[in-house]
């Protein structure tokens, strides 16, 4: 009798997934507008693209781009609010209206211009590894047989998956959470974005970074709903006019100017 | 080694995360009951209308673990046009799942009285609805109480899943802070400390009760 | 835009789901095996004259039971390594897991052990089986009988909750469906699909369950 109950879930289950439906679709720009305040995906740990100091508040090259989209929008840079995303969760966050813009240093790849539509470039990154003063990995080529630690959803887990399928990868949610796991020797390197293991080498000096040039270079850009035209021009034409007044300088000198010698140049 | 003073520079922001907790625990346990009893009383309708669907429900909530139940909610649903926040999307998945809980216990604790106590409203000449209220519930009730009570016990702890889809509450908060000073240990124990707290005082009151039930008193 | 659904990617990656779903299988066997040596500890302790044992064992219940699974799995996992001590993911895990479990288990075979009539005892003494021998061959089997049906929940939960081992990237039905979310971002398939296996896997343990309850059931 019950296991009859259960196997008619199952097929009604079956049943279920197999229906469909679509999702309407409205203007963003009109939206922000109307609620009076920017929604933006930031990240919580990635500095210096995204991050929280001390007094809970958000900071970051990312977020100073939020705000400045805000300042367009309403003339005021604190009309913005931020949700936390992380790699795994920022294109569902989007796609479910959660938030109006991805401003996550996120990589312009194919895989997801399928689901959803970049801006300009705004940042050219590529990938290093981060390990430990007395490591012997010095290129990502040493990684075969190694354990990695990698952030579920970023492109550093996919490209190791590609250059290197021999490494061991181990998965993590957060970015905190692969550098732990390096830092308590669970694995023996950490591959991300350039930048971010910059940040992560200076507050933690045990550690080096190694695999220069940055390999795999892509560029970030910031990510919008499919087929949203009018937000997206809005984006573009701020990033744009940041670009021309100096104001995107300013603030690539303020958060990058320390390692403005290696980063890679955005074309 | 043990870092003292990270605990009390960040406590504030957990005790703001425990308000969440709290908050959606409560959410979760009043929708869920109420749920639960129209699910439980539809599981022994002699409806097939009713029951069928009641089954479904109970039987996917119950044998799914919850983290799926919030995935699908969260991130399957947008398919079919149904978009909600992490928040909401957590309370929906945390419900659904003590509606199927709670609507199990429901059922076990009517299928347990003894079949007399039906006759006997019948007889009375109480219609179905009479008999459930006057009769049925009161006494089913009694039995309900302690599984009811471990039940609310499971939810608040589970509400720490909705931090894996990103929602805020306790453990979300422990992670931030966790993201900023790598602390594990120090802050997931004072975490752990602060769920320790709002559930013993339940599970143990959960367990007196119990006794006085055995007792028979 | 409009979800395009595409069931293609069910079959693309059904040999990662199950892949995932053996890892499952293999913590939950594993852990209800070894979950059931640390409910019986813990119950006798529980049970135990010594006064230190009674409380040593009603802490480790009442700290496993009144804090999250994920809690214990993050201070195994991240925590532990600042005490010195470093497990595998698959090493924390199952501890986590097992700890957990164990935890119930406890609570279940302690009401078994007080369900077993006292004369069993006073009857295997006076055929002259010693306290060992008496527990181990007496006491210990009619427990585990009487808690079969207890036990067989906490399984199932213990199923659901290896679920959670996915955040340290052990690598079991939820961690594949996850990750394979991120990459892929076709969630209703994938969270679908990780679902129903979740269901089948559940149906064969109650159905192993039963069958097991029914071979040992007194024969009345």
């Amino acid at each position: 009798m019950l296991r009859k109950k259960r196997w008619t879930v199952l097929s009604v289950l079956v049943i279920v997934s197999l229906l469909f439906a679509g999702a309407a679709l409205a203007g963003t720009l009109q939206d922000v507008k109307a609620r009076g305040k920017l929604l933006a995906g930031v990240k919580t740990d990635f500095p210096p693209f995204g991050f929280v100091d001390e007094k809970g508040v958000n900071k970051g090259f990312d977020v100073d781009i939020a705000k400045a989209l805000a300042k367009e929008l309403f003339g005021k840079d604190t009309a913005v609010e931020f949700v936390a995303v992380t790699s795994a969760n920022r294109i569902p966050f989007l796609t479910t209206n959660k938030i109006d813009i991805i401003l996550a240093s996120m990589t312009i790849t194919e895989e997801r211009k399928k689901v959803i539509d970049y801006s300009i470039p705004y940042f050219m990154s590529g990938h290093l590894l981060l390990v430990h003063k007395d490591s012997p990995v010095t290129k990502y080529q040493d990684l075969e047989g190694r354990k990695v630690s990698t952030t579920q959803g970023s492109t550093g887990d996919i490209v190791i998956g590609k250059l290197v399928p021999k490494a061991e990868r181990v998965k993590f949610q957060h970015n905190s959470e692969s550098l732990k796991a390096l830092k308590d020797r669970r694995t023996e390197a950490f591959v991300q974005d350039d930048m971010l293991l910059v940040d992560l080498q200076k507050k933690n000096p045990e550690l080096k970074i190694v695999g220069w040039p940055p390999f795999e270079p892509a560029p970030y850009g910031l990510g919008v709903r499919k087929g949203d035209a009018e937000w997206l021009a809005f984006v573009d034409k701020t990033l744009t006019k940041m670009k021309n007044s100096g104001e995107y300088q300013k603030l690539w000198d303020a958060w990058f100017g320390e390692s403005k010698d290696f980063l890679l140049k955005l074309k | 080694m043990f870092d003292t003073k990270v605990i009390a520079d960040n406590f504030p922001y957990l005790l703001s995360g425990v308000k969440f907790t709290v908050a959606l625990a409560c959410l979760v346990i009043l929708i869920g009951t109420f749920l639960g009893v129209i699910l439980g009383l539809m599981q022994v309708s002699r409806s097939r209308l009713a029951r069928y669907p009641a089954n479904l429900i109970v039987e996917i909530t119950r044998d799914t673990p919850l983290i799926m139940q919030m995935f699908f909610i969260f991130f399957g649903l947008p398919a079919l046009g149904i978009k909600l926040g992490t928040f909401p999307s957590a309370a929906i998945a945390m419900s659904l799942f003590a509606a199927g809980n709670a609507a199990e216990i429901v059922r076990g604790a009517i299928d347990s009285l003894p079949l007399g106590q039906f006759d006997a409203a019948k007889s009375l000449g109480m219609n179905y609805v009479q008999m459930m209220v006057h009769i049925i519930l009161p006494q089913a009730l009694r039995r309900m109480i302690p599984p009811m009570m471990g039940l609310f016990t499971t939810l608040i702890k589970d509400t720490s899943l909705a931090a894996i889809i990103g929602a805020f509450e306790l453990t979300r908060a422990a992670q931030e802070i966790i993201e900023r000073t790598y602390r594990s240990l120090e802050i997931y124990l004072v975490a752990a400390a602060l769920y320790f707290l709002i559930c013993y005082p339940l599970s143990y009151y959960t367990r007196k009760v119990e006794q006085r039930r055995v007792a028979g008193v | 835009m409009s979800y395009q659904f595409d069931p293609s990617v069910i079959v693309k990656f059904f040999p990662l789901f199950l892949k995932g779903v053996w890892l499952t299988v293999e913590i939950s066997f594993i852990s209800i095996l070894v979950g059931l040596v640390f409910g019986i500890a813990g119950a006798v302790a529980r049970t135990s004259p010594v006064k230190i044992l009674r409380f040593l064992g009603a802490a480790y219940v009442e700290i496993f039971r009144n804090t999250p699974l994920l809690i214990q799995i993050f201070i195994v996992y991240f925590g532990l390594p600042e005490l010195g001590l470093k497990l595998s993911p698959y090493a924390s895990g199952l501890t986590a897991l097992i700890l957990y479990v164990g935890a119930y288990n406890v609570e279940v075979i302690r009401a078994g052990l007080e369900a077993v009539p006292r004369g069993q005892k006073e009857a295997a003494m006076s055929l002259g089986l010693n306290g060992v021998q008496t527990f181990l061959h007496i006491i210990l089997p009619q427990t585990v009988r009487i808690s079969l049906p207890a036990l067989g929940n906490n399984w199932v939960a213990l199923v659901k909750n290896s679920s959670l081992v996915s955040v340290i990237g052990m690598e079991e039905l939820t961690f594949i469906t996850y990750d394979l979310n991120a990459l892929t971002f076709r969630s209703f398939e994938l969270f679908g699909t990780a679902t129903v296996l979740y269901l089948v896997l559940i149906f064969l343990l109650i159905n192993i369950q039963t069958f097991v309850e029914k071979r040992f059931a007194y024969k009345t």
